[in-house]
This record gives structure tokens, C-alpha cells and sequence, in this order.
């Protein structure tokens, strides 16, 4: 037993000479295969089989110009030739210019210390909000990239905006102060896609113009403390979720006042997780006026078993006064996470649950993603939806992913 | 069959060279105090390289650079992962307090998520970045947790060393270590832990921890390779090398260095 020591010797890796290059990236190529959909839907495109054949180069610069200065731009493109086997001239127009192909820049920063009380971060950006993990409540900064639920990478689902910030700190506080110039709202799936939903072309949407009058502004309060996280915040922007108006016949985005607490706790292996945030001026379709809501999200969640965390989280939505027809006065989201890490952290193991409340859907998604070798990664999973308009969506996926 | 007379002969002579051993040798929790007790440095910079090797020898590459300072008896560190890619910008901050009731206060940051998330997590026995050493292998030990017996001397590349079982006294501390016992190589003029033997509470498994290199960096005599070994039987399972580089003390770290604030900002 005391002779158990002697094992073979590995090869030196990067060691005291390696550096880290200014640009690094990752090239993926995935495929997605739908198994539960009509031949033909009700728009008539044709996404049975084959869905998804897609090869996509993400790209990202750091660069420090001076000490405590950094700089950062990222961006990616795609190109799908899933349309190309299938027939480009069955597609409308809108999905293929969204769907077919797409170069999209991302964030592009400068970020400084100004000295031990504060930073300063300026140009496109993503500013996360919250301490859930998968259902948002106060995360209402950024816009998200909604083309395909489910399916966009965990680091392109947040579409960045230009904004400037400046965090205070003091003791275990610290003060963030944004100034949000560019207007952008969610990237939904356009009439025709895989996921639209729509039987006909939804009406022209009306994108107020970015920076003047519609900058929008936020503050937040975060304290860090021994076991605790707390965070307040307030928010006046543009509301992601637009509103049908009949004259003139529009898709409109009206602003929306946001004040809002999160919080997390550690005891022993436990994380408990709470949100709460009061919307004022929700406009919805169907009413006249605006609306008022509040969320109430509790999660919970485990890390006991060595390398598995499993997660609940709970969000009800509140809607106050008159309800409009087609809305709910409680309307209950659930998502459950599985998350485990084998074999030395080569196997990654995913499952997610989510629901939507009544009509709402929701959907499974169970991947497995090996490393390969280092920096190659396959993962394969499936998706299958339950309820809503997305029912017949189901898909097994599969991903190869290099990144340099 | 033995005669009694002969039996009894060798249960006193046994008990006479244990006798004679043990007085001669501080007892084992003071030497274990020593170890605790000992200059490990403060203020300390270094790169680590992680080499993960499987059963059939594929590697797999990490790199890390990690900055300690204590605050009185407890440890904040703060690490940056560099490479591979897929984990380049990732980074992990930890509160490790000495006292034993305090569970550590941990953060990790995910540059895919853009924010920091509190890890809730006393279990320490998971695996650190998919290697063979565990979280609780890179933690200090409270010593009220384990009971400690001197079994004997041992030489290990020429240096004298006490051969200490470490038993924890609570399945507490089993569950959040992940080992039942352990069997510790203290050297005797340095009072470093040179070698490890782990019994592991899962999966009948033993984790051989082993000290190759160890140099003198700024009068601290500082472990600058280590490995650890996962072996079923006599078969190794999964096998990782670290390896410390440009290794420095008393480097002039601000307190604001060891904050989410920095975690979020990289190295």
C-alpha cells in the first residue's frame, strides 16, 4: 500500500513561457434533427428531419492598453445549409435572412479603474441582473436572442447594448450606475422559422430610435457579506415585450419602471435564491391601459454530492387590477436543473425542466457533452416540448465545438 | 503452535520498541500542530499547471494563476484560469476560515454567464477543475477534527519522516472530505507533508498524494510539483501532476484583490 506512489511521468504542458494570445474563439459545427413534426406545418415550410446542419466561428479580442485598462470585442457568424439541402425558394424571405446566415457583432468595451472606489466601463456590453440561474425576474437590461428557445449558446443568448457604466464601491458595497443608449429588444423567430409560432406575418414592429430622449437608466445596490448576496435595483427601460396596437396597426415597446431585490443564501450545501421585482407600465394586448405586475421567484438549490448540483427554481407572476382577456392574474414558471460533472470533469451531464403554467409549455432538454481532448468538445442531447404552440418542436441535437 | 511464553515475549517486545519510539518523537498532534503552525507563505503569487492524465495516458492541460493572503487564521485565494480555451477567463474565489463551525464562503465566475455565482458547498470531497485532487486537498485541516496516532519513521528521498494516521473523529468530516483515513509522511526538519495516503469513503479507492519537487522560495520551503494518484487496487485510475511556477511571496496584494469585484475583472 505504502508502495503506491510510483506513477509515469506526463509531459510538460505551456509552463512559466506560455502567454495568453489576444484573440481566442471557438468553432462549432451542430446539426439538429426534428423527430415529431408534421411533413408539411400549417406555414407550410418543411422542418421535419434535418433542421439544423450549421457551422459558426465565434471570435473575441482582449487587449490591456494600459495597466488596469482592458479592452474587449467579440462577435460571430454563422452559416446554416440546412436551407440550401432543403430548397432556399420554400423559405420566406425573413427566415432566411435570420436563419440562413448571420454575422453578428458583440460586445466591444473599454473597462478602467479609476481607482480603489470605482470602475469604469464604457461602449456594448452585457450587464446581468439577478441571482437565478434559469427564469429572469430583475435580469430586464439585456435583450435575449429568442430564435431558438433552448438551443442558443449559454454565451449569445444575452444580445449586448451600448451603454455606459460606473460602479462605486465602499466596504462590502458597491453602487453600479448605467446609462443604456442603444434601443435593441429580443430577436424572436421570424415568420416561417422552425420555432415561429404565428400563422401570419405578425405586424411591422416600431423600434424607438437609440440614445436622445429613449437612453434608458439603472441603478443597482449589491452587498456582499458572508453567506449572503443582496441586491436592489431600479430600472426605467423599454419593455423587451411589445404590444399590438391596432391604429396604426404597430407592434410597439413602451417603457417600463422596474424596482427590484435579489438575494442569496449558503447554509451548509444549501443555496437558497429569492427574487422580487414591482413592474409599473406593462402595456399588454388588449388593455387600455397600462398594467402593474410583481414577481416573486424562490429557488433552492443542492451541491451536497460531490461534483452534482440539482436546482429548483419557482417564479410566479402577479398581475394587479383587470386582468386582460388572454392574460393570467398568476401565471407559475418552474424550471428544475440537473447538472453533474464525470470522469475527471470529461463527461457533462444536463438536464433541464421547465413549464410555463397552463398553456404555457415548457420543455425537457437532456444533454451529455464529452471532452475530447482539450479545448474539443461533442455534445449531444434531446429537446422535447409539453404544451404551448412549440408541442411539435422536439429535436435531438448534436454539437462539436473547438475553441483556441 | 507458538508457545505462550513465546507469544508473551513478543507482545512485550513489541510494546517496548512502540514504548521507546513513541517517547523518542513529539506526539503526533503536536507534530500535526507544527505542520499547521508552519510558515507557508503570504501574500503568495504563482502559476500552476495542472496535467490530468487518464488510464491510458491521454492528458489533458490546465493552467491557473492563483494569489493567496491571510487575514488572521483564514485564507482568501483567488484563482484565474487561463487555459484551455474553454475555460479561459473562468475564475474562483474562496474564503477559507479556519474556524471549523464557518462553512468557506465561495464564488465562481463564468465568463459565459457574465456574473459571479455563490457556491454553496461544505462537501469538499468534488473534484477541483476534473482533477484527482479535491477541494478538500487544497484547504487547510482543522485539527479538532482528527485523531492522530504516530505508527513510525519512514525515509522518503533521503529525509527522515513521521508516519501519521489520521483518523477523523466525526462523520462530519468524512462526508465533507470524502476520506475515511489518511496516512501522512511529515518530514522532520521542515514539517512539510511530503506524502499522502487517502482512503477514499467511495468506491474502495486509495489517493497516493506525493511531493517530488520542493524548493526553498524566500526562506519557505514551498511544494512546487505535486501529484496525486486515484488507484483501485494496484491499477491507477486517473493520475494529475501540478506543477507551481514563478512562484513569489510577499508580493503587494490589496485586500480588493480577493473580491468579486476582481474575480469578474480577470487576471
Amino acid at each position: 500500500m505504502l508502495e503506491g506512489f510510483d506513477v509515469p511521468a506526463a509531459t510538460a504542458g505551456g509552463g512559466e513561457g506560455s502567454r495568453q494570445a489576444p484573440i481566442s474563439g471557438t468553432l462549432t459545427t451542430s446539426a439538429a434533427y426534428n423527430f415529431n413534426r408534421d411533413a408539411a406545418s400549417v406555414d407550410h415550410h418543411n422542418y421535419r428531419g434535418l433542421s439544423r446542419l450549421r457551422l459558426k466561428l465565434g471570435l473575441e479580442m482582449d487587449v490591456e492598453p494600459a495597466p488596469d485598462w482592458q479592452t474587449h470585442a467579440s462577435g460571430h457568424a454563422f452559416y446554416d445549409a440546412f436551407y440550401a439541402l432543403r430548397g432556399r425558394e420554400d423559405f420566406p424571405g425573413a427566415t432566411l435572412e435570420a436563419m440562413e446566415r448571420s454575422i453578428e457583432p458583440g460586445e466591444a468595451w473599454l473597462r478602467g479603474r479609476l481607482g480603489s472606489w470605482g470602475d469604469l466601463k464604457l461602449g456594448r456590453q452585457i450587464m446581468v441582473w439577478g441571482r437565478s440561474d434559469t427564469l429572469r425576474v430583475t435580469d430586464v437590461l439585456n435583450p435575449l436572442d429568442n430564435r431558438e428557445p433552448g438551443l442558443t449558446d449559454i454565451e449569445d443568448v444575452r444580445l449586448p447594448l451600448t451603454m455606459a457604466r460606473i460602479d462605486f464601491y465602499a466596504g462590502s458595497w458597491n453602487l453600479s450606475a448605467l446609462a443604456i443608449g442603444e434601443i435593441r429588444f429580443n430577436e424572436n423567430p421570424p415568420f416561417g422559422a422552425d420555432f415561429a409560432t404565428r400563422a401570419t406575418p405578425p405586424p411591422a414592429e416600431s423600434i424607438p430610435s437609440s440614445f436622445g430622449s429613449n437612453t434608458e437608466h439603472a441603478l443597482a445596490l449589491n452587498g456582499i457579506f458572508s453567506r449572503l448576496d443582496l441586491s436592489f435595483y431600479w430600472a426605467m427601460v423599454h419593455n423587451d415585450q411589445p404590444y399590438q396596437t391596432t391604429f396604426p396597426f404597430a407592434m410597439r415597446h413602451a417603457w417600463l419602471s422596474m424596482a427590484g431585490f435579489a438575494g442569496n443564501m449558503t447554509h451548509g450545501n444549501w443555496l437558497l435564491k429569492t427574487e422580487l421585482a414591482r413592474f409599473d407600465g406593462l402595456r399588454l394586448n388588449g388593455a387600455t391601459t397600462a398594467q402593474r405586475r410583481t414577481d416573486l421567484l424562490l429557488g433552492l438549490e443542492y451541491s451536497g454530492v460531490p461534483d452534482q448540483t440539482v436546482s429548483v427554481e419557482v417564479v410566479n407572476r402577479h398581475l394587479h387590477g383587470t386582468v386582460p382577456a388572454g392574460n393570467q392574474e398568476n401565471r407559475i414558471q418552474t424550471a428544475v436543473r440537473y447538472q453533474g460533472n464525470f470522469h475527471h470533469g470529461r463527461l457533462h451531464a444536463v438536464v433541464l425542466n421547465t413549464t410555463n403554467g397552463p398553456g404555457g409549455g415548457g420543455f425537457l432538454r437532456a444533454s451529455l457533452a464529452y471532452d475530447v481532448r482539450d479545448a474539443l468538445t461533442l455534445t449531444g442531447g434531446v429537446m422535447v416540448f409539453h404544451g404551448g404552440d412549440l408541442d411539435d418542436r422536439d429535436r435531438i441535437f448534436a454539437e462539436m465545438k473547438y475553441s483556441f | 503452535m507458538i508457545p505462550r511464553y513465546l507469544l508473551l515475549f513478543m507482545c512485550v517486545g513489541l510494546l517496548t520498541a512502540r514504548a521507546s519510539f513513541v517517547h523518542a518523537a513529539p506526539p503526533a498532534r503536536d507534530i500535526m500542530q507544527q505542520v499547521n503552525d508552519r510558515d507557508d507563505g503570504d501574500n503568495g503569487i504563482s502559476d500552476l499547471e495542472m496535467v490530468l492524465v487518464d488510464r491510458n495516458g491521454h492528458e489533458r492541460h490546465r493552467r491557473i494563476r492563483s494569489h493567496t493572503k491571510d487575514q488572521g487564521k483564514d485564507k482568501h485565494r483567488i484563482m484565474f484560469f487561463l487555459e484551455p480555451a474553454d475555460v479561459k477567463d473562468t475564475a474562483f474565489l474562496t474564503y477559507d476560515y479556519d474556524a471549523v463551525e464557518r462553512d468557506d464562503d465561495q464564488w465562481l465566475y463564468l465568463p459565459a454567464l457574465r456574473k459571479s455565482k455563490r457556491i454553496a458547498s461544505s462537501d469538499t470531497s468534488g473534484s477541483f477543475m476534473g482533477s484527482d485532487f479535491s477541494y478538500a486537498d487544497m484547504t487547510r485541516k482543522n485539527l479538532d477534527a482528527y485523531d492522530f496516532r504516530l505508527v513510525k519513521e519512514e525515509e522518503v528521498r533521503g529525509a527522515k519522516t513521521w508516519l501519521i494516521e489520521a483518523v477523523p473523529n466525526t462523520e462530519k468530516e468524512i462526508t465533507e472530505t470524502g476520506y475515511t483515513k489518511s496516512l501522512l509522511f511529515v518530514q522532520q526538519d521542515t514539517f512539510m507533508v511530503v506524502r499522502v495516503v487517502h482512503w477514499v469513503k467511495d468506491g474502495n479507492r486509495l489517493k497516493y498524494l506525493d511531493t517530488p519537487r520542493i524548493e526553498r522560495i524566500d526562506g519557505i520551503w514551498t511544494a512546487t510539483e505535486m501529484t496525486m494518484t486515484t488507484k483501485h487496487g494496484q491499477t491507477t485510475e486517473h493520475h494529475t501532476i501540478m506543477r507551481f511556477h514563478d512562484v513569489r511571496y510577499n508580493q503587494s496584494l490589496p485586500a480588493d484583490m480577493f473580491s468579486v469585484r476582481r474575480l469578474e475583472q480577470g487576471s
